[in-house]
């Protein structure tokens, strides 16, 4: 069966805000969204700053009580809603069963944090169990499920920070292969300091700017935030008369096999997933790559290897950047998020900016793109490459 | 065409040191620092063996597909609660990188040289997602054999896992491994459902 996979809706939270046009001016202009960590006390570590979404506390509901929902539950709900409104298919997926497949690394953590805490403050038995109602990681998507009424079933990719591009693949699949015929998909991931702690203790985090691709680069930025894209097999799409954004058109997937945090350092995996995702999309040209970019030594370097590996002599040409140098390592949803952005890059014909690249590095011999550049983009392949060796790529498409 | 299965392990957390006796000298170096981890290597390991797998595979054909329900979660309390005891200095970057779900599939990878697809779920239909999710892949054609499996709490507090190797048919046969079942209901026959 060869069906065709397109794009009717999409929904993105980061540190630049919620919604796809702020974020979007945001990017192509350049702005900063890492900022002094408030939401617990950083100054012990040895970075103070991360991308949080300052001004975002709740969302509302229709159908879910708010009362003791995790920050991951309002992110990923506010974030689907301007996906599934964009998309007009709130009243169809309450009535024709579609797929949920969504990635993230901690589900509703903050809860789990201020349950352990409580835990160790009063002693086990005074510690709210209700804490733990909206903790583990598909608990959310049961959240959104119950909030849109939604028909269908649901997956949840837990792959550390490859989980969003795994929850995308997982969604083409199902269409393609006729299992559905509407996808909702992306990731999520909220800033807490179980991970700022965990990447503290690796010396993984930059103390002063991320630099990916830099000669400098010392570390990434933690961030949080959610993006959701509204997949839809094409004539379902047309007949409906729905608004095609742009087409999903491959991905792959591959493992390391090498290390528990380091990638492995030919990105000879990293470069299998980047095939396995240009063949799944037929070969197309690409024309901008939105890579993982972290800004930490060993990733850059190895994803420099991989894109040469895998796409060759013309990998030098292609404009690259990492949206990570504004918003952050959003950890499992990043590969969701990158592909929201991914998508605005191909609609605006804009190639995003790498923030904080001054000086080149020679292990680094990529077209690392400073400053937003307009730019004839049809194809675009997003990079998420996780712990443990976890390599996914997505190939998203203008649609013609 | 229908997958097949050609091998198949259930171990405890109970049982893995003879199992990994078995399997020295034939790992990869790897690291223990959690029991689930253990129990994940020496159960693939044995499932391996069972279905003629040789090892360390090298093999971007061979993929591994774990679903894990409430499990990890233990690792996640030893770790966050050394940093609200120590404070941050109590944050382990050795068992950091395990707090995440797929350190177990990582690990497995890692110590059989698996180079295909590496997945982890978290299933809430235990393991009927993943098991589906691996025979999708196969079906597709984005993997040709499959490790596939749970890692779950026990009743009685051990930690259990249970394993299929999935495979193509015609690599099956090629390779002129014993096949299990590939009628309709395999799955049900050969893997319990909770």
């Amino acid at each position: 069966m060869n069906r065709r996979v397109v794009i009717t809706g999409i929904g993105i939270s980061t540190a630049h805000g919620t919604g796809k046009d702020i974020n979007w001016e945001r990017t192509q202009a350049g702005v900063s969204g890492i900022k002094n960590i408030t939401s617990f006390d950083a100054s012990g570590y040895m970075a103070g700053q991360g991308g949080e979404i300052k001004g975002f506390k709740k969302t509302f509901f229709n159908n879910l009580r708010d009362k003791r929902l995790d920050r991951a539950t309002h992110l990923l709900v506010h974030t689907a809603r301007e996906a599934l409104l964009e998309s007009g298919i709130v009243d169809i997926i309450k009535d024709k069963p579609a797929l949920l497949s969504l990635g993230t690394t901690l589900g509703g953590m903050l809860s789990g944090e201020l349950f352990h805490r409580e835990t160790i403050a009063k002693g086990l038995n005074r510690a709210r169990l209700s804490l733990l109602n909206d903790y583990l990681a598909y608990n959310q998507a049961v959240n959104l499920m119950r909030e849109f009424n939604f028909a269908g079933d649901f997956m949840i990719f837990s792959n550390a920070c490859a989980s969003g591009s795994n929850a995308i693949g997982h969604a083409l699949n199902s269409i393609r292969s006729g299992c559905c015929d509407i996808a909702v998909c992306g990731g999520y991931d909220t800033m807490c300091e179980f991970t700022f702690a965990g990447f503290n203790s690796l010396m993984a985090l930059s103390p002063s700017l991320c630099r990916p691709f830099d000669r400098n680069r010392d570390g990434l930025a933690l961030g949080e935030g959610a993006g959701i894209l509204v997949l839809e097999e094409a004539g379902h799409a047309i007949g409906r008369g729905a608004k095609i954004l742009g087409e999903a058109a491959g991905y792959g997937e591959a493992s390391d096999a090498y290390h528990m945090t380091a990638p492995e350092p030919s990105g000879r995996s990293a470069a299998l997933a980047i095939t396995r995702a240009w063949n799944d999309a037929g070969k197309p040209v690409i024309d901008y790559i939105n890579a993982h970019g972290t800004g930490t030594k060993y990733n850059d370097t190895m994803e420099t290897n991989a894109i040469v590996s895998a796409l060759g002599e013309r990998a030098g040409d292609i404009p690259v950047s990492s949206t990570k140098s504004m918003v952050g390592h959003i950890l499992g949803g990043a590969g969701a998020v990158e592909a929201v952005i991914s998508l605005l890059a191909i609609r605006h014909k804009t190639v995003p900016p790498t923030l904080n690249y001054e000086n080149p590095d020679p292990g680094c011999g990529l077209n690392i793109v400073k400053q937003a550049v307009g730019h004839n983009i049809k194809t675009v392949l997003s990079n998420s490459f996780g712990f443990g060796g976890s390599n996914a790529a997505v190939i998203l498409k203008e649609y013609v | 065409m229908k997958p097949v299965v050609t091998g198949r392990s259930v171990l405890t957390s109970r049982e893995t040191g003879p199992e990994l006796d078995k399997l020295i000298g034939r790992l990869k170096q790897v690291r223990f620092v959690h029991d689930l981890e253990l129990l994940t290597v020496v159960s693939v390991g044995k499932l391996l063996d069972e279905a003629g797998i040789i090892y360390p595979a090298g093999n971007p054909g061979l993929s591994i597909y774990i679903g894990i329900d409430d499990a990890v979660e233990d690792i996640k309390d030893e770790y966050f609660n050394n940093i609200l005891k120590e404070g941050m200095m109590g944050a382990s970057p050795l068992l950091f990188p395990y707090t995440s779900p797929n350190a177990l599939a990582a690990q497995a990878s890692i110590a059989f040289d698996i180079r295909g697809e590496s997945i982890t779920v978290s299933v809430k239909d235990f393991c009927r997602d993943v098991i589906k999710y691996a025979v999708d892949c196969i079906v597709q054609g984005y993997t040709i054999m499959a490790v596939a499996g749970l890692i779950s709490i026990s009743p009685d507090d051990a930690y259990s896992a249970e394993f299929l190797l999935i495979e193509n048919r015609n690599s099956a046969l090629r390779r002129g491994a014993k096949i299990y079942s590939y009628n309709g209901d395999w799955m049900n026959e050969y893997f319990r459902f909770d």
